[in-house]
């Protein structure tokens, strides 16, 4: 059952607000809207595709339960992706804390070992292979690369998000686009 | 001073990756059913939660009330006159 999808977030914002306990149509229809861009930033943010379908629905269960308590100072979608960064990043961090040794990708793997899974690899398109790559690089690059190119947020949000200074944000994204290039072009001979 | 001349050392962070805006990885099939079981679930066992420590209060004030009342000196007391 979809609701009227013609509303703005703003509208449909206050009537998920509004509604009574137990009509979530409203903000499915928010859901609608934001799952796979929250779905793209779990799984690359979180550097775990496997999981990434668990954190984008807890980002919506904690969206949901704390819409009483929204303020609206800024706008959904900005809201929406404080909770993501949030949620996915302390995800990360708990799992870096857990596991010492950084997983490679399965993908680099078969096409390392596996010539048909390199061929396969070939005939992807360019948004898995832009997946794929940022997958490998460390999480410690990926993540400001991330929450920069992918989720538009200024320096000083990443900063703060993080709890790092400026100039590390600055140098963090400098160098992530650098390794994005180096991997890409090293991967599959084209620049990107 | 130092900060000053990091700041102006990564002034150039290169140019943005615009792939990276196209990138976008749909959720499967049944997600939005299995969000909105989710939210049920949680809501119900919120306002179980709720209720239980609201009977648990309703019950603690009962008792305390007839605690009081039975230390409470009788109203019209016997043998007054």
């Amino acid at each position: 059952m979809s609701f009227d999808s013609s509303l703005d977030d703003a509208e449909l914002l206050t009537r998920a607000q509004e509604a009574p306990e137990g009509d979530t149509r409203a903000f499915e229809e928010l859901v609608r809207r934001y799952q796979a861009k929250v779905m793209t930033n779990c799984r690359y943010l979180s550097g775990s595709p496997s999981d990434a379908e668990d954190l984008a629905q807890e980002v919506f269960v904690k969206a949901y339960f704390g819409l009483a308590r929204f303020e609206r100072r800024s706008s959904f979608e900005t809201w929406i992706r404080r909770i993501k960064s949030n949620h996915c990043i302390n995800w990360a961090t708990k799992k870096r804390l857990k596991t010492v040794d950084v997983e490679p990708t399965v993908a680099e793997n078969a096409a390392r070992t596996d010539p048909a899974a390199e061929r396969a690899l070939d005939r992807e398109d360019t948004r898995e292979k832009v997946g794929a790559v940022l997958l490998e690089l460390t999480e410690t690059l990926r993540i400001p690369l991330i929450l920069r190119d992918m989720d538009g947020m200024s320096y000083e949000e990443i900063g703060e998000e993080l709890g790092i200074g400026l100039s590390a944000v600055k140098m963090r994204i400098k160098r992530g686009r650098e390794e994005f290039r180096r991997v890409f072009a090293e991967q599959y001979g084209e620049a990107v | 001073m130092a900060d000053q001349q990091d700041d102006d050392f990564v002034e150039d962070m290169g140019e943005p990756i615009d792939a990276l805006r196209d990138l976008s990885v749909d959720p499967s099939d049944g997600f939005l059913g299995r969000l909105r079981n989710t939210l049920r679930r949680r809501d119900l066992s919120s306002q179980v939660a709720t209720l239980s420590w609201t009977g648990f209060g309703a019950v603690a004030l009962e008792f305390f009330r007839m605690i009081f009342s039975m230390l409470e000196p009788p109203v019209d007391g016997e043998g007054e006159d």
